[in-house]
């Protein structure tokens, strides 16, 4: 029964990832990339770690991949920005498509 | 205790030595840190309740998950239009404005590109208004309300 739940949230994890990357590829502007990209790593990353986690049940394993979640939260928004924020600096257009 | 906690997962095991070493390498890691990093005590820079920060990463996670199934559209029909829109908030102290701007990169489809005192620059991907107070409503939702609670 958890096998069945957890293979279940982890397919919804792995095709939000797999809708992230068709959009990298369709859009040809930095920023439309950026702002998809996040997307892949926020949504389809929690997901799939979440799935992973009752999968495994409650272990010192879980605990672990929790931390693992939380210093991801905290540091992947302070990534996002300063490659954005360094792209709007240096002079990069918006564009429409 | 938060770190005390951190130290026993990562040995695996909750003997009585790892149990008496915990508390005394997380206070001096504390100290350590205060000394050298922030020159100030740790509990007036950094402290909120613990029961609120779990409250309020729940209704970001919810954010994120409505905000990570409006952009599919977008993906599919491969049509976007992203535009800055400056937005303003009611937020004082450093954190809390640091917490807000965390938050806003974190939900998909918007970054946050820089942030001045109270104003924040922030990359939208499908602007509805350019209304600066209309988009902070939008934006901004009820997250700053739960960051007003707690500081």
């Amino acid at each position: 029964m958890r096998d069945l739940i957890s293979g279940i949230i982890i397919f919804i994890g792995i095709s939000f990832v797999g809708l992230g990357i068709i959009g990298i590829y369709r859009f040809n502007n930095f920023y439309s990339r950026a702002l998809i990209a996040s997307k892949v790593d926020t949504v389809g990353y929690i997901t799939i770690i979440l799935g992973v986690m009752i999968r495994h049940g409650f272990s010192y394993f879980t605990m672990k991949v929790f931390f693992i979640l939380l210093i991801t939260l905290i540091i992947n928004p302070l990534i996002t920005h300063s490659v954005v924020r360094s792209a709007f600096i240096s002079g990069y257009k918006l564009r429409k498509e | 205790m938060i770190f005390t906690i951190f130290w026993i997962v990562l040995f695996e095991r909750a003997t009585p030595f790892i149990l008496f070493t915990a508390p005394l390498i997380s206070i001096f890691s504390i100290k350590i840190s205060e000394k050298f990093l922030l020159k100030d005590s740790f509990y007036e820079l950094y402290y909120f309740n613990i029961f609120w920060l779990i409250k309020y990463s729940f209704y970001l996670i919810i954010e994120i998950y409505k905000s990570g199934l409006s952009i599919i559209p977008n993906i599919i029909t491969g049509h976007s239009n992203p535009d800055i829109v400056e937005i303003y908030t009611d937020l004082d102290s450093n954190l809390q404005v640091a917490l807000l701007a965390n938050s806003i990169t974190l939900t998909p489809g918007t970054i946050t590109m820089d942030v001045h005192g109270q104003r924040l620059k922030v990359l939208w991907m499908d602007p509805k208004t350019k209304n600066a107070t209309m988009a902070g409503i939008m934006i901004k939702g009820r997250l700053e309300k739960l960051l007003k609670e707690v500081l």
